[in-house]
């Protein structure tokens, strides 16, 4: 048996370790991802099933040109297959609520009202519709036609985290990142992040949750009231 | 080679001419093409001119996702923009995006350019017991907005300074938004605006940078993301005027190419000659240099259209040198001097004549045509000073042919001559009338209104240029309101009045809505009264900095106030509001204002009402609104188009149609040759029109002025096909082989002069180039095979044409008559013999010259005698008249010492037959100086009785008489008296001496006899006076040889007298006496006087 020489030993064993640690957190990484994918996936499943959810919401507006950032509460309810309405502010200052073929935005404080046509649009108001369905996916394909899944990483208590990036050149433009965190075994987003080009962040943080409440009557209506001056935007 | 002080000049005037040529500069703009009166046009002429990206390019980008078109835009203007000595600016999103000012300097400039009370509004708002609940609504805003533009506007904003009056028009949302002017509604189609460093001046510049923007362009689509994905064209001002360079050169080479290529081909098929055919393949090229220079110095800028002169005149002025060349073959016996000179006036009439009709194209009203018109007229006249100079210089001192070509002998032809077969006329004038009709009835020929008949056929720049305008919107149905104005304060007040105006218009639902500058528009008055406000609001930029600070705003925010309150503090300290500064600013002024040498634009908009037609609109804005605004539309123009294209063509056919009866009317002097021409024209046009139908073609501005052209160009064959079948009596063989043939020539040259730009670039000049060689074919068929058959069934009677006039002068000429000759004869007395006889040689030459169609009648006299060499020996004729008259006058004046003058030969056969007894009677012809003659055989002892007839005039008859008389010679008037004969008969019965004159019989005593192989009208009364008397027979002749005369007599001619007792041995008797003097005849034509017609019409049958 030959035996090797001390100096030469010790980096046999280095090299031996440093692979050793290598190969572990590799099949950690791919166990892991393997895990969040599946994660991903059960939610999705979950999502599936639901007809209808709501719950409150915090959103956060952190602008660049703001020293603080805007903070306002509210409630959010979303019915298969892609309605919602979304209440900002306690009382209500803004309305979205999107009908079939278009969005209605309403400000009662100013009574003012804008319809905004659903198709044929572009640019930052399609972001903004996107943004505002965000946290709704049904399945992997609703995700993966408007978005790039950069990452999905494990938080604490069974939560993780969807990291998205728009698919269009033009869109990330306008945003540059989506941030999804959900629990497997909740339907619906614990929250959202949505990060844009000029450094604004807008978060919503959803709590006391209700999977497929009654919805009373009609809950998505996009009737103008009388008393509001509206526009409409093509 | 040593120049002649005139070559010298006519050098210098060519060299002058031709320096013209670097002014020459090419103009792409369509809408210069159009009529000016048009309703819309000068409003879509402005607009295409600053308001269209004229003088940027535009870079079309078209790709399936909207983010590959905007990715590929983007790194094309990033890539394009490193090459700063290629561009001077790119733009491919809205300016202010990219604007390190962000727009500030154009707000604050927007605000002290404001309405003042808008200004006190604004002041009223940021004041500071105010400030703290304005801040508060825009954190309320930001914190509750659904609208991304709202929160990104009010988070840089807070304060509200970009918030302007009237930000919600349609034109100030384009400007914020600014996506609409770069970007199709769904983003998959964008452009590209590049500007070049300095203006491109020329054509060829732009074709130049043109190709190194494509060779970037190529560049960059290799090395980057863009590659494959993105569909990439070009247009806009540089790409327009490259092209249509590009297929200038192309149409120039081709058109030019072909139609010379062509010509050179019929010359060489028929003359089959090197040298003429290059020769005149120079000239041509001069004459299309020179007509260039000319039109650089005249014209200055030439349209895109105006180019197609070039095969146009090339197709056209050929004639002349062909013309010159078939005379220097058929008439050798000419010098080229003198061919010159003879066709120097119908070479020039002839130009002028289709200079004219060319000119007349001014009065059409399209710009484009009015040019081409003007070129082909001053070419015209270039070609015929050219060619008249220059095309026979080569040929001075070569050796000219003899031979005449076996075709241009008519003499040759009196065996093959035939008439037209009529039967076939009516059937198949009836059968083509009858299938044009029915074509045009069942598919009658469409007008087409769109101004696209200007345009060029297959053009990248303009389809891409229609993409931009259909993607972009910027069509849609809208009007564009162009307001001018001599400066700027001056448009100011027209758009401060059309404001209101187009405000009633709208409420009163005539047009949908409007947008113009007026905000935009530097205001004096108004900056004026807001520099104190603005400049107060700037002053407390401190505090209203420190508010935001306070309000917890920061960053962007607050530099963009400061920004804009620091653009109001400097701005305010201005006296007279510049023009919108910075980056923005500047985009957005030069997408509403321009200005150049006629004065300053704005440019509006005015949205169509949906019950509202176009042209409705159009008017209604300028009754409205008045002087200083023109108002035009895609849609408003094709009617204008059509309605004018139509009065117009419809006017200048009838002018044409009118100028032509006139001009046919004086020409003929008979109805039915004018209505004949005319009929030509007509059935050519109906037969045209049919064509039209069945191929599909259709009526546009352009090719509707065809008809006038084709009027004045087509004439031509009808007047020389009637001339030449008047001219041969309607013999077919010599109408085909002489006119026919040369109509044919001349009419493909000028059908390929016009078919070679039928494929031309410009989809205008195709058309019309198109409709005018189809309709010349069909005018010179109809000329050709058709006229002939209709003027014999109809015309033929009593024609009194050009060629009719030969045979209608019967009389002598005025100028014999008794006043002049006693004149001359008194004059004769006074000037040497020299003199006078170099002066009269001059003189009738001159006069041979001017009356042309006495001229003519010696030729037609002189053809049988001398072929083709009639036209030269024509001229001597006159010549030697005059010498003639001079030695008549000097005779009868006394002066003439008749026998030395006189070399008396033959003098034995007269002495041999004055032995017989039975009387003499001598026979002459009107050849040489017979008088002299007479005189010289009185040497023989015997009194001469001279048989004449009658003269001219007063007493001339008597006075001749007298002067005879006292040479000792007898006169006796025969005329038409037959009795007259008794006296001479006595005469020669006493063994008398009488002459008589055998070629110029009066009717009563004429008698066809075979001369030269044709019919001649005898005088019969030698045979008579042989029958009657038994005289003895002598030909005489007296020529003029050398310094003096001949007079050589003939031996006696023989006869049998019993068997004179017939007419018909009569009739032999006196051919066989003139045909004696076919060899004098032959050897002196040039001395036999005959200045009336001596042939009948019709050639008899050898």
């Amino acid at each position: 048996m030959v035996s090797l020489r001390p100096g030469v030993a010790g980096e046999a064993r280095g090299i031996v370790r440093i692979a050793t640690r290598w190969l572990a957190a590799m099949v950690f990484v791919q166990a892991a991802c393997a895990f969040g994918e599946d994660a991903l996936d059960q939610w999705l499943v979950r999502q599936s099933g639901l007809r209808a959810w709501t719950a409150e919401f915090k959103q956060t507006r952190s602008l660049a040109v703001l020293k603080e950032p805007l903070i306002a509460s509210g409630r959010v309810w979303f019915a298969e297959p892609n309605r919602f309405r979304w209440e900002l502010g306690q009382p209500a200052q803004t309305l979205a609520i999107r009908g079939a073929n278009d969005l209605l935005v309403l400000y009662p404080r100013l009574k003012r009202a804008e319809r905004i046509s659903l198709r044929a649009q572009r640019g930052p108001l399609r972001e903004a519709l996107a943004l505002l369905e965000t946290g709704f996916p049904r399945n992997r394909a609703e995700i993966t036609e408007r978005f790039n899944i950069r990452s999905l990483t494990p938080l604490e208590e069974g939560r993780w985290r969807l990291a998205l990036q728009p698919r269009s050149a033009e869109a990330r433009r306008f945003m540059e990142s989506v941030t999804l965190d959900f629990a497997v075994a909740e339907p619906g987003p614990r929250s959202t992040e949505l990060r844009f080009a000029d450094g604004t962040v807008l978060r919503n943080d959803f709590t006391r949750p209700q999977a497929n409440p009654e919805l009373a009557g009609d809950w998505f209506a996009t009737d103008i009231p009388a008393d509001y001056k509206s526009a409409t935007i093509p | 080679m040593r120049l002649s002080w005139r070559g010298v000049v006519l050098i210098l005037l060519g060299l002058l001419i031709l320096a013209g040529l670097p002014r020459i500069r090419l103009s792409t703009d369509i809408f210069g093409l159009l009529p000016p009166d048009v309703p819309g046009v000068r409003a879509l002429r402005i607009w295409d001119r600053h308001f269209s990206g004229a003088h940027e390019l535009t870079i079309t980008l078209a790709a399936d996702e909207a983010s590959e078109a905007t990715a590929a835009a983007r790194e094309l203007a990033l890539a394009l923009r490193q090459r700063s000595n290629l561009v001077s600016r790119v733009n491919w999103q809205p300016v202010w995006r990219e604007d390190p000012d962000h727009g500030a300097g154009f707000l604050a400039w927007q605000w002290l350019n404001q309405d003042p009370r808008a200004v006190a509004g604004f002041e009223r708002r940021l004041a500071s017991t105010n400030l703290s609940l304005v801040l508060e609504e825009t954190r309320s805003a930001l914190q509750f907005s659904m609208s991304p533009e709202e929160i990104g506007r009010r988070a840089y904003d807070p304060l509200g300074l970009a918030q302007l009056p009237g930000a919600d028009s349609r034109l100030a949302a384009e400007f914020r938004e600014g996506d609409a002017f770069f970007a199709s509604p769904e983003g998959r189609f964008r452009i590209v605006q590049v500007r070049p460093p300095q203006s491109l001046g020329g054509f060829d510049a732009a074709g130049r940078w043109l190709d190194s923007i494509r060779a970037e362009v190529k560049r960059v689509r290799e090395t980057s993301s863009v590659k494959g994905a993105v569909r990439v064209r070009f247009t806009g001002g540089p790409a327009i005027a490259a092209e249509t360079s590009r297929d200038m050169e192309q149409d120039m080479r081709g058109s030019v190419g072909g139609t010379a290529l062509l010509v050179a081909c019929m010359f060489a098929l028929v003359h089959r000659r090197i040298v003429p055919l290059l020769w005149m393949q120079a000239l041509l090229a001069i004459v299309l240099l020179l007509t260039l220079g000319l039109a650089g110095w005249l014209l200055g800028g030439l349209n895109v259209v105006s180019l197609g002169f070039a095969s146009i005149l090339l197709g056209l002025v050929d004639d002349y040198g062909l013309v010159l060349y078939q005379e220097m073959l058929a008439e050798p016996g000419e010098s080229l001097e003198q061919i010159r000179i003879a066709h120097t006036r119908p070479i020039v009439a002839s130009a002028g004549t289709t200079a004219a009709a060319f000119l007349l194209l001014n009065a059409a009203g399209v710009p484009g045509l009015a040019q081409l018109g003007t070129l082909v007229a001053l070419g015209t006249a270039v070609a015929a000073v050219v060619m008249l100079l220059l095309f026979l210089q080569p040929f001075l001192r070569r050796t000219r042919r003899t031979a005449v070509s076996h075709s241009d002998s008519p003499t040759d032809e009196v065996a093959a001559s035939a008439g037209f077969d009529t039967r076939w006329v009516i059937p198949a004038t009836v059968a083509i009338a009858f299938a044009a009709c029915a074509a045009i009835a069942l598919r009658p020929p469409q007008f087409d209104i769109s101004p696209a008949a200007l345009r060029p056929t297959h053009s990248e720049s303009y389809a891409a240029l229609d993409e931009v305008q259909q993607e972009l919107g910027r069509r849609g149905g809208d009007t564009w309101l162009v307001f001018s104005g001599a400066t700027e304060g001056a448009l100011a007040n027209t758009l401060r009045v059309a404001g209101p105006v187009l405000q009633r218009l709208q409420d009163a639902g005539r047009i949908g809505g409007f947008d113009i500058p007026d905000r935009l528009w530097p205001n004096p008055s108004n900056w004026s009264a807001n520099r104190d406000s603005i400049g107060a609001i700037a002053s407390r930029r401190a505090g209203l900095i420190a508010a935001l600070n306070t309000a917890g705003f920061q960053g962007g925010a607050v530099e963009f106030a400061g920004r804009i309150l620091a653009e109001m503090a400097r701005l305010a300290g201005l006296d007279t509001p510049p023009i919108p500064p910075g980056l923005t600013g500047s985009w957005a002024w030069e997408q509403v204002a321009a200005r150049d040498q006629e004065g300053v634009f704005a440019l509006g908009r005015v949205h169509g009402a949906p019950d509202r037609s176009a042209t409705q609109v159009v008017r209604d804005i300028e009754l409205a609104v008045g002087s200083g605004v023109a108002a035009g539309s895609w849609e408003a123009l094709g009617p204008g188009l059509r309605d004018l294209a139509g009065s117009r063509a419809t006017w200048l056919t009838l002018a044409m149609t009118a100028l032509i009866a006139a001009a046919l009317a004086i020409t003929y002097k008979d109805v039915r040759a004018v209505i004949l021409s005319l009929a030509v024209l007509l059935f050519g046009g109906l037969i045209l029109w049919g064509f039209m139908a069945v191929a599909g073609w259709r009526w546009n501005l352009m090719n509707l002025l065809a008809l006038p052209l084709l009027l004045g160009s087509g004439v031509d064959y009808a007047i020389h096909q009637q001339t030449a079948l008047v001219r041969h009596d309607g013999d077919r063989v010599r109408v085909r082989r002489g006119t026919s043939r040369a109509l044919w020539l001349g009419g493909l040259t000028t059908v390929a002069g016009f078919g070679s730009l039928a494929w031309s670039a410009n989809a205008g000049l195709a058309g019309l180039a198109r409709v005018s060689a189809v309709g010349i074919v069909c005018v010179l068929a109809t000329a050709q095979f058709l006229l002939p058959g209709w003027w014999a069934l109809w015309g033929r009677r009593g024609p009194a044409g050009p060629g009719a006039g030969i045979s209608g002068r019967g009389k002598p000429s005025r100028l014999y008559g008794p006043r002049l000759w006693v004149f001359a004869v008194g004059v004769a007395r006074w000037i040497p013999a020299g003199t006078l006889r170099g002066l009269m040689r001059i003189g009738a030459g001159i006069y041979g010259r001017l009356d042309r169609k006495r001229f003519e009648i010696v030729v037609r006299n002189l053809e049988p005698l001398v072929g083709g060499q009639a036209r030269g020996t024509a001229r001597g004729v006159f010549c030697k008249f005059g010498e003639k008259l001079a030695d008549l006058w000097r005779f009868e004046a006394g002066l003439v010492a008749t026998a030395e003058m006189i070399d008396l030969r033959g003098r034995e056969h007269i002495e041999k037959a004055l032995a017989t007894k039975r009387g003499v009677l001598l026979v002459t012809l009107h050849l040489g100086n017979w008088e002299l003659g007479a005189v010289s055989l009185a040497t023989f002892g015997r009194r001469l009785l001279v048989l004449t007839q009658a003269e001219p005039g007063d007493k001339f008859t008597e006075r001749r008489q007298a002067a005879r008389a006292v040479q000792g010679i007898d006169t006796l008037v025969v005329g038409d008296q037959p009795f007259a004969f008794v006296e001479v008969i006595r005469r020669l019965a006493e063994g008398g001496f009488v002459a008589l004159l055998a070629d110029r019989p009066a009717p009563s005593t004429a008698v066809p006899v075979n001369l030269f192989g044709r019919e001649f009208a005898g005088s019969r009364a030698p045979a008579e006076l042989a029958r009657a008397s038994g005289c003895e027979i002598l030909p005489v002749t007296i020529v003029r040889v050398g310094p003096g005369y001949r007079a050589e007599v003939l031996p006696a001619l023989p006869y049998d007298r019993r068997e004179l007792g017939s007419g018909a041995a009569r009739a032999r008797f006196t051919g066989e006496i003139l045909r004696a003097f076919e060899p004098a005849l032959r050897q002196h034509a040039d001395q036999w006087f005959h200045f009336v017609p001596v042939w009948p019409e019709k050639p008899a049958a050898s």
